[in-house]
């Protein structure tokens, strides 16, 4: 705003004029811009390290990274891969979101409770460990579900020594893909379905629309902004997933951006920076496109948003198709939580991993995850503590910088709000690369510590708490802030009293993906963390490259149980204080 | 006299409160302070661009607000009637001009002042009354008080008056979501009340409610102003509620004042055709004028000549159209009927509404519209005479586009 609060002289001079201007603005104004750079700084600094090691080499301009990358005949199926994967992926994953959503927010299907967790359930057990725990059950040769469906086929007269299903497939790799990143798009529509005004749909219904015509004609137009935000977020996500196709893709032969990225950056000494940059270019194009995308559809039109008036929602009668409905639900929990952490039970109660199964009950790889002193132990414990710090400072500092872009539209602020959006739109790994770079040497000096860590996770997962909290303070309608203005709330006031309370249900899912998203990270730590500072993805790699899957198993399940208490702590502790409303 | 004589008004009439409310002033705490306005608003100017078409919304506006004075914006959508309140509040910036709120400056475009809404002293009840959901109604009644830094003690008390006040202190320990539209009504207008505001800005507060919850909060608002004595700016497109509730009314027309005047000068002396078919209905016929004298003027029209008030400057030969109300018109029998401003009509339709009855006739061609409260009702095809008073016609320039 170019008008100021007090008119005074200012001095003529610009530094003076600039004073003039911090010294009329409140010290929130202040704070959150400043907030706001520092941010921004911190995310860019470490991209410009490595962009300068991608075309400066020995101080001279080049494109070299760039012909060695198109040279490589093997990179026309790695992006055939991943244009594969992430399309159908992203596609399957936002259509059961809408769905879900659907059902638990809009109609009788809903389960009480278990409707409102059960889609974050994925989120419960890390990708990595769940990747172990597919692996446990499918794997061609070892895998239980092999194993016994051989068994079965052998009793019918039809031997085969592996398979038959082989998890290193691209079916299988789309199928866990859509499972993992199905939450992204759902803590999107979710919100977008339970706000959505049902005088718009009772409307549709007393026109004489059917529950079909109703959901093509008014329910999907009304969440449609919804929906792209969550097909562009989910889509992004996609892109940059590097744990299933790590854990599983990798060992098969299937090549994605993120794991020959990852290949170029640790299989050769000193790392290939540039065509790891170079190949990281094409996520980067579709991802500025995303944002540029969703930041048009926001200015455009903001239909389901919260008003004044609240009504009660009035649910719609899925009669016969309830129980299938529920049925859906429920498989999904099993689908996608429940088999595969039964084969992380399974794996870390063997003592050998071999090509026959038997149910004893070993406990020796528990002890050995909880030894004390042990690397195991360790690393858990400082995930745990490092995942917290970064993922509250993370939706923190993503709700004031998202507040100050929506509601003063100051370009401070939309500049900072879209430079968190930049690292989804880096490989994890080069950003990984560029925070080491950067922060290890001087003038931080953070080498190996555990701030580096919680600065690598900031960094790398901000973009899930933007996104959220971009959708959370879209949801405010203008005029309850407005309201509080003109009750002399000042800025600080309106943001503390009134949008962050309303912002709440939808902040606590950001600050679940980015503690899941932290605690369950390989990408990142496998950079920072050092046998000195370990964290679980750390660990996990390196129990995965010594073969050690039984014990890979139980670090699993042990990781399962912490993240899965936390997420219902904070799910219930939420519940209870919305349903004594 | 009330601070009322310190209005814009031009016409005696507006110092005469129909309501009695300037001697009730006097006694209310407050009025003691020496009459300022609460309200200033000189030359303001504010235009958008809508698809790269600049929209003027406020075009050379100037207004004055007296203390405990009760001024209702009207028009049609797009008038900007609401983006001049929402700039009186704060929470738009106006190109030029001037704003004064309680005799201190809040904006001024040549001084690049703008006092944001959370600096300025006012109160707004919204539209969709934006109520914070996730706030009991107490919570949302004390925010304002919060705010102002008022005691605990204190403000629960005033919390606890308000609510009894506005007839919902049975519901203090709900959430919005839980209240229908006419008790969420309330809360808004508690919330507004509460901090004793001298200015309170109404942006269209009725228009979400049932008729009869809007008649019954219509009444119990113009007691409560009558009890506060605030000052209130009020916006709304619907006639019958601006009659109702102002000491005056402004006519908003594409972002200029048509007319500025209390409800009765409006309805019987409308500044132009626009205002005139605005508020109400109106029968009209076009003519020529054809005589002047002060005040009054002479136009030939297909009804014969008629002589009719004049407030605005004519001239002879001027293109007239002559109005007057429905109800000012009478049948009378062909005995009664008066040698001037009386035509033989025939009797179209009758419509009883209970409280009167509206005769439509037809007089060479001409349709016209009677409102009779009266029993005694011609049959349809019957032949009637029409006599409407001299003082109730009034002529104005044929020059402007109905609303």
């Amino acid at each position: 705003m170019g008008l100021a609060s007090v008119s005074q002289a200012s001095g003529p001079s610009r530094l003076g004029k600039v004073i003039d201007r911090v010294r009329r603005r409140s010290l929130f104004d202040i704070v959150t811009v400043a907030l706001g750079l520092a941010v921004a700084g911190a995310i860019l600094y470490p991209l410009w390290f490595v962009i300068k090691g991608t075309f400066v080499v020995r101080g001279r301009l080049t494109v070299e990274p760039f012909r060695s990358v198109f040279d490589d005949h093997s990179l026309g199926s790695v992006l055939r891969n991943t244009a594969i994967i992430a399309s159908t992926s992203t596609i399957a994953a936002v259509v059961l979101a809408a769905v879900f959503a659907w059902l638990n927010e809009r109609t009788d299907a809903r389960i009480g409770w278990l409707a409102r967790i059960l889609p974050l359930v994925p989120l419960l057990i890390p990708a990595a460990a769940a990747a172990v725990g597919w692996v446990s059950l499918l794997s061609p040769v070892a895998g239980l579900l092999n194993l016994v469906t051989r068994d079965v086929l052998g009793a019918l007269g039809i031997d085969m020594t592996e398979g038959p299903i082989r998890v290193g497939s691209m079916y299988v790799l789309i199928f866990l893909y859509t499972v993992t990143i199905m939450p992204f798009a759902y803590v999107i529509l979710q919100p977008a379905f339970q706000n959505l005004d049902p005088a718009l749909e009772e409307a549709a219904r007393v026109s004489g629309a059917n529950t079909s015509t109703m959901l093509r004609r008014v329910t999907l137009p009304a969440i449609l902004p919804s929906l792209t935000s969550a097909m562009l977020l989910t889509g992004v996500v996609s892109l940059a997933l590097f744990s299933i196709p790590m854990m599983i893709g990798k060992p098969a032969g299937i090549d994605v951006i993120s794991t020959r990225v990852y290949r170029y950056l640790t299989s050769t000494y000193p790392p290939q920076t540039g065509p790891a940059l170079a190949l990281t270019s094409v996520v980067l194009c579709f991802t500025i496109a995303c944002v540029v995308l969703q930041r048009r559809m926001m200015k455009r039109q903001r239909h389901a948003t919260i008003t004044g008036k609240r009504n009660v929602s009035s649910l719609v009668s899925l009669g016969r198709w309830r129980i299938a409905a529920r049925g859906l639900l429920l498989s999904y929990v099993l689908v996608a939580a429940i088999i595969p952490f039964g084969g992380l039970l399974y794996l870390s109660t063997q003592k050998f991993w071999s090509g026959s199964y038997s149910f004893s009950l070993n406990t020796s790889n528990f002890r050995e995850v909880f030894r004390s002193g042990g690397q195991t132990r360790e690393s858990m414990i400082n995930s745990a503590v490092l995942g917290l710090i970064a993922a509250t400072l993370a939706i923190l500092v993503a709700t004031i910088v998202a507040n100050r872009a929506h509601r003063s539209g100051s370009r401070i602020g939309r500049a900072s709000d879209g430079i968190m959006k930049v690292p989804a739109t880096i490989s994890q790994l080069v950003l990984g690369v560029g925070i080491l770079l950067a922060f290890s040497g001087p003038p931080f000096r953070l080498s190996g510590t555990k701030p580096l860590i919680v600065l690598g996770l900031f960094i790398a997962y901000i973009h899930l708490a933007s996104f959220t909290a971009n959708a959370a303070v879209g949801q405010v309608a203008h005029e309850l802030t407005e309201a509080a203005a003109v009750n002399r709330a000042s800025p600080f006031r309106t943001f503390r009293r009134i949008q962050l309370p309303l912002m709440t249900p939808a902040l606590i899912g950001g600050w679940i993906l980015v503690y899941v998203a932290s605690i369950g990270d390989i990408t990142i730590v496998a950079l920072l963390s050092t046998t000195n500072t370990q964290v679980i993805g750390y660990r996990i790699l390196s129990l995965q490259d010594t073969g050690s899957y039984p014990e890979l198993a139980a670090l699993g399940v042990v990781v399962t149980l912490m993240t899965t208490s936390v997420v219902l702590a904070v799910t219930f502790a939420f519940n209870r204080r919305t349903s004594s409303r | 006299m009330s601070a009322r004589g310190a209005s814009a008004t031009a016409d005696p009439a507006a110092t005469l409160s129909d309501k009695g409310r300037a001697t009730q002033s006097a006694n209310v705490e407050g009025a003691a302070i020496e009459p300022l306005a609460t309200a200033e608003i000189h030359g303001l100017r504010k235009s958008f661009f809508r698809r790269d078409i600049e929209v003027h919304a406020i075009d050379d506006v100037s207004l004055t607000v007296a203390e405990g004075e009760f001024v209702v914006l009207l028009g049609p959508s797009g008038c900007g009637k609401t983006t001049l309140l929402r700039c009186i509040a704060g929470l738009e910036v106006p190109d030029s001009g001037t704003i004064d709120v309680c005799g201190k400056r809040v904006f001024s475009g040549v001084e690049k002042t703008h006092l944001p809404a959370h600096k300025r002293s006012l109160n707004m009840m919204f539209q969709s009354y934006a109520l914070w959901p996730h706030m009991t109604v107490a919570q949302n009644v004390a925010f304002p008080l919060e705010t102002r830094r008022t005691p605990k003690v204190e403000a629960k008390a005033r919390v606890a008056e308000v609510l009894a006040l506005t007839g919902i202190d049975n519901l203090a320990d709900s959430h919005p979501a839980q209240l229908s539209g006419g008790q969420q009504q309330r809360v808004a207008l508690a919330r507004a009340l509460v901090a004793r505001d001298r200015l309170i800005l109404f942006d269209e507060p009725l228009s979400n409610v049932d008729a009869k919850v809007r008649e019954q909060l219509r009444v119990e608002l113009v007691e409560m102003q009558h009890r506060l004595n605030f000052s209130a700016i009020y916006v709304t497109h619907d006639q019958v509620e601006a009659m109702e509730l102002a000491d005056r009314v402004i006519v908003l027309e594409h972002g200029r004042i048509a007319q500025d005047a209390p409800p009765a000068v409006v309805y019987d002396r409308p500044a132009s055709r626009y205002v005139a078919n605005f508020i109400g209905n109106a029968n009209e016929v076009r003519g020529v004028v054809c005589e002047v004298s002060p005040g009054d003027v002479a136009v030939d029209t297909e009804l014969g000549k008629l002589s009719c008030s004049a407030d605005t400057a004519l001239r002879v030969g001027d293109a007239v159209v002559v109005i007057w109300r429905p109800e000012f018109g009478t049948l009378v029998s062909a005995s009664e009927a008066e040698v001037v401003h009386s035509w033989e009509a025939k009797v179209h339709a009758s419509l009883f509404a209970g409280a009167h009855t509206t005769v439509v006739v037809e007089v060479n061609g001409l349709p016209m519209r009677i409102v009779t409260s009266g029993r005694d009702i011609p049959d349809v095809d019957s032949v009637v005479w029409v006599h409407v008073p001299k003082h109730h016609l009034s002529a104005l320039p044929d020059n402007v586009t109905r609303p």
